[in-house]
């Protein structure tokens, strides 16, 4: 695949990309920007529709169907498509992965734009308040046990372990709690990224040294990617990739908890090289966490 | 170049080989006072983070029972060769009825364990080639296995080396099945609780020497497998076999239920004995005795020099050596060692110091100041007369004296004089049981909180490092890392000139600081991270708030009970979020050893961690306590932070309080 | 009540010199070596030195050699291709852009231009290390670089000159450039476009005004809520960044710390950031960061 385009758009030329035969949109109710961003997929789509995944059952619905993750053919069969738009500002990164992995396996493979809108800001938090990763269920008892996206799926073990790349937001605790179940067994590498060029200026010092305990670590290294390039990303991995020498640690594990386009690269490159592994811990998204809506980006593969 | 203090951070297990995670380990006291794995069944072992529990299990495993490091090595160790293993819970949160289908997940994950302990089994033997035995080696060569066995594995090749290659190849196909069942094809499934016997056989038909062949298999993280999948363990646990032991490990409150396929259930003392790590490290003692000898273990490995002729890196791996570890000299030497290194002021001089650092007196002054006006003799007495300079102790119990409402005796002021003058064994201030043994340190950490910006040297000295990290080696080894960075900055252990030793002011600043990045952290554990960093904040700040009472009427409060009787009326949400606070060590549960025989009054006492005590700058030794009823104990888990609010001036008076800061922002 | 350390923020001066080596150690922040930062911490003598120190390293925005790469790349993969286009420069792919840069030649539609001093008089200005840094870090071919003194002598067949800076503050030394450089002619000949790596709000209003046919993308835009001193917006005498001292008390004692160290203190209508490159720092950051004098050391290069 190749990466066409990774613009900043108006409005207007939002409205300007073209017909594409089939768009997807995830949760467009939540805030504002959801809810400009799905408009905008829609109106570039001939159909649109919403997609869902439900990590206790393993199935994504599209519309009004259900599909299990290992019968994503069906996907496509039923939604044929030469081109897509995916709305990657309501989607979750397991829902764009899954979507763009069943349209692979079609013979024409589409091409493919996506849409992601900034947030003007982000809702200050009550002191007291965090946003929990939730999960589809209740995992006192099983804790993390779903971090893994079939048939993305590999197996670690004392003799393959796994660098992770783990793509960061603003705080680091969605993977210090990874990496504190993990308790540096099977992740012997980490690397960190950082979104910096950042959407807006951020990422002064005072960001940075509040992750004073990731970066604390052994095996922990720091890495920067822009926080609205895909195209980054995808490099940023595929040199993770390259640097893997041959031993123990020869499995490669992708954490995408920082911004959506790059959850996006991330999902790109999986779909070009099989040896990397997500994982992802679904996190319950609450209404109006962000609000307005400041900038609007397109990107554009040529074929899946 | 390494700073002294980087040694004690390279503590996790799982950072090392197998080879040196046996120079490693130390020996702890209690091998000698329990028998581990006497006797043939299953064991438990119970920890929670930062106990050394893989650590300890990885110690029995074959890579450090036939470390070629040790020498004379017993053959009797061929009867329980340790196999290793920690499951991906992330590929084994795959093998589910959900996913793979209901008969299948089962099937799976027993496999899934073959797999992987066979692997281990295969490297095992390596391990017992290179090893030295008392007897001399034991040559394992490359054992046929048997026809049966080999059938099984769908083995053309008996060789044990086939069967290591044979087991990659399986371990992809199981992985290529499980990520995507409909479109791989099914492995055929082998059972571990019939292989891995069947291979000990096979080994123990091989050779004479190897009669008596036989495995024990470590299966870590019990609490994170799924239930169907702690089901085929159970089921192992509950009907062993001959040559093989299943042994699991998880953290304590952590399983409940131990069923197994059939209706039967896992007995916990008949098919299952325990051994609570934690329990055995806090035993009278011992874990002062292990901290130290870790202690200068690291030193050493950061090139620090100390002196301790008795104390020897090389005697702690080994069992062996443990009886001269446990002598009485050598205890004394390595513990006065490590005193020297750093010491602990005694109550007494920490008293001396109030009375000799103007802030801390001034404040001493304002407490008796405001007990003399409670008790209407501001005007006749005044309050420097009460700080004696001789007797500092004396004075600082009276600061809490004269702030109780109650009656005070009206003699308190010529008693005070009396004992300044002379004490002795039977005035209320000096006296064994008196005014001083049970009112100092609640004293002292109340004049110490009043002033946040001073290192509060009530925290430090290894002793204290100890109180407050017991029995966690984790969180001992970050106070001793934090001190020795600050004292130290990037020094190595050769660099540092002059006697090892680092001033209270500088480990009660580590001690804080360590504190404070622990009480953070909690956000991290297990998916109610946040939860119970709220819980352990509301729980702190009741107690930073007894702490304030200058009446210190119950000095050192730092732990709440509820009554037995009152606990089924706390909510579900409560009794969930308290057994997690449980899990992750937050709070520690005691019987109430009091009212044992009457449940009805009796309590369960739940202890905030001490390691988060200088957080709040309150006590870590576990004193007072206050007792909550259930629906209060519901608020403070579960409900809203103004309900919470309102609790708290319940529970403690804001007349009696030193007013507080603002509550100290999180700075990051 | 004068400049203090308010009561909740007791140990901030610990912790942020701790995070900070923290900082040094992981090669967060380049450029800086530990004696130096131990230097710089030693012109900080009391309680409140100490905390406003702390809040000046806190708030600042450091871009370290790895992060100016990735701006790079932000510029090339991102911003470039946009602007091309719009323009009217064919570009099949930014996957083909890139590649093209990297081969370079005669014929290829853009140049980068080094920046250098209008007034000659600060050799080795940050122009030249970003152009070498564009080269390195970004793979872009050293035939597609010319000097400012050669832009009036492109080839027709360039379309576009882009200019690669560090720090655009108030506009005027970019606005002084383009008069020197007669740049509002050259926009004639070729697209210009300005592609700053941090960018002031007042500073791109200038430029839209003064140079509007210059096309200037920036790649971090820093407005009023970066400044060290701005105002609490609840409460306008307050400083933001406490909400406890006052703003006047703030600047009070900053002058009374570049007094005693004979250092400058900010002009009267300095934009009072706090923004430091690997390889320099912009002369609008504040000068207590990056002045020395025989009394005082400097933490940030300028």
């Amino acid at each position: 695949m190749k990466f066409v385009r990774q613009d900043v758009v108006s409005e207007l030329e939002a409205g300007q990309v073209g017909k594409f035969d089939v768009g997807f949109y995830g949760r467009d109710d939540l805030d504002d920007r959801s809810r400009h961003s799905a408009a905008l997929t829609r109106a570039a789509a001939q159909k649109s529709y919403r997609v869902r995944y439900d990590p206790s059952k393993f199935t994504l619905a599209v519309g009004d169907e259900t599909f299990r993750v290992d019968d994503l053919e069906d996907l496509f069969r039923k939604f044929r498509a030469r081109s897509l738009v995916i709305d990657a500002t309501t989607m979750e990164f397991p829902e764009i992965l899954y979507v763009l992995n069943a349209y692979r396996m079609q013979h024409d493979r589409p091409r493919c734009g996506f849409f992601y809108v900034e947030p003007e800001g982000y809702k200050q938090r009550a002191p007291n308040m965090s946003v929990v990763p939730g999960n589809a269920f209740d995992l006192s008892e099983k804790f993390l046990g779903n971090l893994q996206l079939p048939p993305f799926t590999r197996l670690l073990s004392s003799s393959n372990k796994a660098h992770l790349v783990a793509f960061l937001g603003f705080e680091g605790d969605r993977l210090m709690r990874v990496l504190d179940a993990d308790d540096g067994y099977f992740y012997e590498k980490v690397s960190i990224v950082f979104g910096v060029p950042p959407f807006q200026p951020s990422w002064g010092l005072h960001a940075l040294m509040a992750n004073s305990s990731l970066l604390e670590r052994q095996n922990t290294t720091v890495l920067y990617c822009g926080a609205n390039n895909p195209r980054a990303a995808y490099m940023l991995l595929k040199d993770a990739h390259a640097g893997m020498a041959s031993g123990r640690t020869n499995r490669l594990f992708v954490a995408p908890f920082g911004t959506k386009p790059m959850a996006l690269g991330a999902a790109l490159f999986r779909l070009d090289h099989d040896i990397l592994s997500p994982i992802f811990d679904h996190p319950v998204r609450k209404p109006d966490r962000t609000f307005g809506v400041h900038r609007r980006h397109w990107y554009e593969i040529d074929s899946l | 170049m390494t700073a002294i203090a980087d040694p004690f951070l390279n503590n996790r297990a799982d950072y090392l080989s197998p080879a040196s995670l046996f120079s490693q380990f130390i020996v702890p006291p209690f091998f000698q006072r329990i028998s581990i794995f006497a006797g043939q069944g299953s064991v438990r072992i119970l920890g929670g983070r930062g106990c050394g529990k893989t650590m300890f299990i990885r110690y029995f495993s074959h890579g450090s029972s036939f470390d070629t490091s040790r020498d004379d090595i017993p053959e009797s160790e061929l009867k329980t060769v340790g196999l290793y293993l920690r499951p991906d819970t992330g590929f084994c949160g795959l093998m589910i009825p959900e996913w793979l289908g209901p008969h299948q997940a089962k099937l799976a994950f027993s496999h899934y364990v073959a797999l992987n302990l066979l692997k281990d089994a295969c490297q095992s033997l390596a391990s017992i080639g290179s090893a030295r035995f008392a007897n001399g080696p034991i040559a394992v060569g490359d054992p046929l296995l048997s026809p049966a066995l080999a059938k099984q594995l769908g083995l053309t090749d008996r060789r044990v080396s086939a069967l290591e290659v044979e087991l990659d190849l399986k371990l992809v196909e199981l992985e290529s099945w499980v990520s995507n069942p409909k479109h791989s094809p099914v492995p055929s499934f082998v059972s571990f609780a019939s292989v891995l016997p069947r291979f000990a056989q096979d080994v123990a038909a091989s050779s004479p020497q190897l009669a008596e062949f036989a495995f024990r298999a470590f299966i870590d993280e019990f609490e994170n497998l799924q239930s169907e999948h702690r089901e085929v363990v159970c089921d192992a646990i509950k009907h062993p076999s001959p040559r093989l032991v299943v042994h699991i490990a998880h953290k304590k409150q952590a399983v409940v239920d131990f069923k197994t396929s059939s209706e039967e259930r896992v007995v916990e003392g008949h098919d299952l004995r325990t051994i609570d790590l934690e329990e055995e490290l806090s035993w009278e003692g011992e874990f002062e005795l292990l901290a130290a000898e870790l202690f200068l273990l690291r030193v050493t490995q950061g090139g620090g020099k100390f002196d301790c002729p008795l104390f020897q890196p090389g005697l702690l791996h080994d069992q062996r050596h443990l009886a001269h570890r446990m002598s009485k000299p050598y205890r004394d030497q390595v513990l006065r060692c490590v005193r020297e290194i750093l010491p602990s002021p005694s109550a007494a001089s920490i008293s001396r110091e109030v009375i000799e650092d103007p802030p801390l007196r001034r404040r001493l002054r304002e407490m008796i100041q405001k007990g003399l006006v409670l008790q209407g003799l501001d005007k006749k007495v005044n309050p420097d007369d009460l700080i004696s300079s001789t007797h500092p102790q004396a004075s600082i119990v009276m600061g809490a004296l004269l702030n109780r409402r109650s009656q005070i005796d009206k003699d308190l002021l010529s008693q005070y004089h009396a004992a300044v003058a002379n004490p002795g064994d039977s005035d209320p201030f000096f006296k064994v049981g008196g005014w001083i043994d049970n009112n100092l340190h609640g004293c002292l950490f109340h004049l110490y909180a009043g002033l946040p910006r001073r290192p509060n040297i009530n925290y430090a000295g290894f002793d204290r490092f100890c109180m407050m990290a017991d029995p966690n080696l984790r969180f001992f080894q970050a106070l001793c890392h934090a001190t020795l960075s600050i004292a130290y900055k990037r020094q190595s252990g050769n660099e540092v000139s002059g006697q090892l030793r680092v001033d209270v002011e500088t480990q009660a600043s580590a001690a804080k600081q360590v504190s404070d990045k622990l009480f953070q952290d909690i956000l991290q554990l297990g998916s109610h991270g946040s939860k119970l960093l709220e819980i352990t904040g509301r729980l702190g700040r009741i107690f930073e708030a007894f702490n304030r009472r200058r009446s210190q009427s119950e000095p050192e409060v730092n732990h709440f009970s509820i009554d037995n009787a009152d606990r089924t009326n706390l909510s579900s949400q409560a009794e969930l979020l308290l057994r997690e606070a449980k899990i992750w060590s937050v709070l520690y549960e005691a019987k109430d050893t009091k009212n044992k025989a009457d449940y009805d009054i009796a309590q369960t006492d739940l202890i905030l961690n001490p390691i988060y005590a200088p957080h709040f700058s309150i006590s870590y030794r576990k004193r007072r306590k206050v007792t909550l009823r259930a629906p209060h104990a519901d608020i403070l888990l579960c409900q809203s932070t103004a309900q919470y609010e309102v609790v708290l001036k319940q529970l403690v008076d804001p007349a009696d309080q030193d007013p507080a800061g603002d509550d100290p922002m999180t700075l990051f | 009540m004068t400049f203090h350390v308010p009561e909740a923020h007791i140990g901030l001066f610990e912790e942020v010199e701790r995070r900070f080596r923290l900082l040094l150690s992981k090669n967060i922040v380049t450029g800086i070596t530990e004696t130096q930062f131990d230097m710089w911490l030693s012109n900080l003598l009391t309680e409140e030195d100490r905390y406003l120190g702390a809040r000046l390293l806190e708030n600042l925005t450091f871009r370290s050699e790895q992060m100016v790469g990735s701006a790079i790349d932000h510029i090339l993969q991102c911003i470039l291709p946009c602007e091309l286009r719009r323009l009217g420069v064919p570009i099949p792919s930014v996957d083909e852009f890139i590649a093209s840069l990297e081969r370079g030649g005669k014929s290829h539609p853009v140049r980068f231009v080094e920046i250098d001093d209008p007034k000659g008089e600060k050799p080795g200005k940050s122009g030249a290390v970003l152009m070498r840094e564009l080269h390195r870090l970004g793979g872009v071919n050293t035939s597609l670089t010319c000097l400012s003194s050669a832009i009036d002598k492109q080839p027709v067949g360039v379309k576009c000159l882009v200019f690669i800076d560090d720090m655009l503050g108030t506009g005027t030394q970019m606005e002084t450039y383009s008069t020197v450089h007669q740049l509002k002619a050259i926009s004639q000949k070729h697209h210009l476009i300005y592609c700053p790596l941090a960018a002031f709000e007042s500073g791109l209003a200038h430029l839209a005004k003064e140079c509007p046919w210059l096309q200037v993308c920036p790649v971090e835009v820093f407005g009023e809520s970066h400044r060290f001193f701005r105002s609490d917006p609840k409460q306008p005498l307050n400083w933001a960044i406490d909400k406890t001292n006052t703003v006047a008390d703030v600047r009070a004692h900053m002058e009374s710390l570049c007094q005693r160290g004979g250092i400058r203190s900010p002009a009267a209508f300095a934009l009072e950031l706090l923004v430091g490159f690997h390889h320099a720092t912009p002369n609008n950051t504040l000068p207590i960061m990056h002045v020395s004098s025989p009394t005082w050391h400097n933490l940030l290069t300028r």
